[in-house]
């Protein structure tokens, strides 16, 4: 768990309190810890200062429980507490921001989750699937499944990838190592076999993914530092329009500098020569090439590009 | 430290939860162990505790004493404000919300705290995927929940709007909501908020749409585009046949073969639509209407000759 605040400290020791006076005869320490994820020395602090809360008093309506831990079992007695308080409505809105991550879609389902949900919303009084909508598939839809078998079988996988930066489709044998998400978008970080280096695939982009017999290399130890962009990408510096400002926004750049009448020079940093061309296409005639790296090929990249897909049409 | 406070605060709940009359905070300091005895310092810790509960959520009402002239300040906690209400979850209903929360976390813990409330268990797992929450969401879903309006800075205009939506979507937050400054339904990307998110009215200040909102479409052929709708074909090489129908699903699918994904789009907006045909580059092309195809040319002819 993260940060433990007095109010979750608070809160989880009620809980265990108020489950614990529901048990006549007592309950195992041990069972309350696996329950309330505590490990033992922490509940047990826990329990004796609960036990000590209103106990020094003159006047016994001042003791809000009485807790007795003895030869491992713990009874619990509620004066006050008996019920819990009300979700504020940050933990509302996580449980239901959970709950509608995973039920389907069509309102018809009836499954335990979409059955809690229903409540969880009447007791919130909202409208189930309709006030909050959380569209996130947690393991990547059925192409995540199938890499997260192979990660835990230890197989390296092949598929056919399409490297949208060069505008290359192939095939890729790849030790997996961890499927993630970023942005609501979900990846496969591995070793990319034939080239021996760490990379990252968006499983989007995947097709045709099958797990090989063939066992895959382990993960090294700090997979963060592993993978990541490389340092060195090739430049181009771009002078746009004033409307073009988003695409300082939407990636990132290197410099922008105001040029005038309103309009920016901005330096990018370029993944290849095929993202180059669609950025370009995308802006069209009003944005200028001002300079641009020769690692990113020879010729006009955009009439070349413009010429190319003209081609289709004719 | 901490637990001398966690002492203190539960022991100043019991002293005011269910208690017959507002209690004063005279009578507090005698009543509730480990405030410091000098006035100054007693009143800021008491100032703090009051926040601390009304963080966790308690509804620590503030009245005066009855019978008190000039009137002295009190507080209590009403059962009825603070207990939670059964929502009568069944076994198998609480277990498939533990598996929920354990796999979509959310910032903060809260959803394991709500948990806890629920009579609910610790999670086993660690979370697959984060869903990110903070306090302009939660002020957010608040409206949304006890339909209260809001106010908040937008594009640098201040609005005020009736929440009626909360949408996660492509890793971000999206709201809907009735906006009185524009007259007219919008959606907001949460993120892009300025200066907070603030509750305007009291709960119940508006009535929600009889009918549900319908979902964001964050399609850049729709987004934001007021033109009248146009039915575009375009076909796709097989190569990118997979990326393009995960990102649009099957509905819009018009064949899929060996010679390449045909779909079919409505246009209403043209500009995102040939900024997202484009990013195919000649991977895909615009079959028809003829008149849509003309503009896509027109647009690459006057590029290629510039």
């Amino acid at each position: 768990m993260s940060r433990v605040t007095a109010g979750t400290r608070i809160q989880r020791l009620l809980a265990i309190l108020q489950w614990a006076a529901g048990q006549p005869d007592g309950v195992p320490i041990t069972e309350l810890c696996d329950r309330f994820g505590l490990a033992r020395p922490e509940l047990v602090k826990e329990l004796e200062m609960a036990a000590m809360i209103g106990a020094d008093s003159l006047h016994y309506d001042e003791m809000p429980f009485e807790v007795i831990v003895e030869d491992g079992r713990v009874w619990v007695r509620l004066f006050s507490f008996d019920r819990p308080l009300r979700l504020t409505p940050a933990e509302g809105l996580a449980l239901v921001a959970a709950a509608d991550a995973l039920v389907a879609d069509d309102a018809a389902d009836d499954s335990p989750l979409w059955r809690a949900l229903s409540k969880l919303a009447a007791l919130l009084g909202i409208e189930p699937g309709e006030a909050v909508d959380v569209d996130l598939d947690p393991e990547g839809g059925a192409t995540g499944r199938l890499l997260a078998e192979a990660i835990a079988a230890g197989r390296q996988v092949r598929f056919t990838y399409w490297s949208y930066g060069r505008d290359v489709v192939e095939d890729r044998v790849v030790d997996p190592w961890r499927v993630f998400a970023v942005q609501g978008l979900w990846y496969l970080a591995g070793r990319a076999v034939e080239r021996d280096e760490p990379r990252r695939f968006r499983l989007d982009r995947m097709e045709a993914v099958q797990q090989l017999d063939e066992p895959a290399k382990p993960a090294p130890a700090d997979l963060a530092a592993t993978v990541r962009i490389p340092d060195r990408l090739p430049q181009i510096v771009l002078d746009l329009p004033a409307d073009a400002r988003w695409v300082a926004e939407a990636y990132p750049v290197v410099a922008v500098e105001p040029s005038t009448d309103g309009r920016l020079v901005v330096t990018l940093a370029v993944a290849g020569r095929s993202w180059l061309e669609r950025l370009l296409l995308r802006l069209g005639p009003t944005a200028h090439v001002v300079r641009i790296d020769p690692e990113l090929g020879e010729g006009d990249v955009l009439a070349d590009a413009a010429a190319r897909v003209l081609a289709r049409y004719r | 430290m901490a637990q001398a406070k966690i002492e203190r605060l539960i022991t100043l709940m019991n002293a005011l939860l269910g208690a017959p009359r507002p209690v004063t905070a005279a009578e507090l300091r005698r009543r509730v162990p480990g405030y410091p005895d000098e006035d100054a310092s007693f009143k800021r810790a008491f100032e703090r505790d009051k926040d601390e509960l009304r963080e966790m959520g308690v509804p620590l009402l503030v009245e005066s004493v009855p019978g008190t002239d000039p009137p002295i300040l009190g507080y209590r906690i009403r059962p009825r404000d603070y207990e939670l209400r059964d929502p009568g979850l069944d076994a198998e209903e609480l277990e498939a919300l533990n598996l929920a929360a354990a796999v979509v976390a959310s910032d903060g813990g809260m959803g394991q705290r709500a948990l806890f409330k629920l009579g609910g268990v610790a999670a086993a797992t660690a979370p697959v995927a984060e869903i990110p929450a903070d306090p302009d969401l939660v002020a957010a879903f608040t409206g949304v929940a006890e339909r209260r309006s809001l106010r908040f800075g937008y594009h640098g205009v201040e609005r005020v709007v009736n929440p009626y939506r909360l949408e996660f979507l492509r890793g971000r937050w999206y709201l809907n909501g009735f906006d009185h400054v524009r007259g007219e339904e919008r959606w907001y990307r949460m993120s892009r908020v300025e200066g907070g998110v603030a509750l305007d009215t009291p709960p119940s200040a508006f009535e929600r749409p009889v009918e549900a909102v319908p979902g964001l479409r964050l399609d850049p052929w729709v987004l934001g585009g007021h033109t009248d709708p146009v039915t575009a074909e375009v076909w796709f090489d097989p190569a990118v046949a997979a990326a393009v129908r995960a990102e649009l699903g099957d509905a819009q699918v018009v064949s899929d073969d060996d010679s390449g994904l045909v779909v079919s789009l409505v246009v209403t907006n043209r500009e995102g639509f040939r900024s997202w045909l484009l990013a195919f580059l000649d991977r895909a092309e615009l079959r028809s209407p003829p008149e849509l195809r003309a503009e896509l040319v027109g647009w690459l002819e006057e590029v290629a000759a510039r």
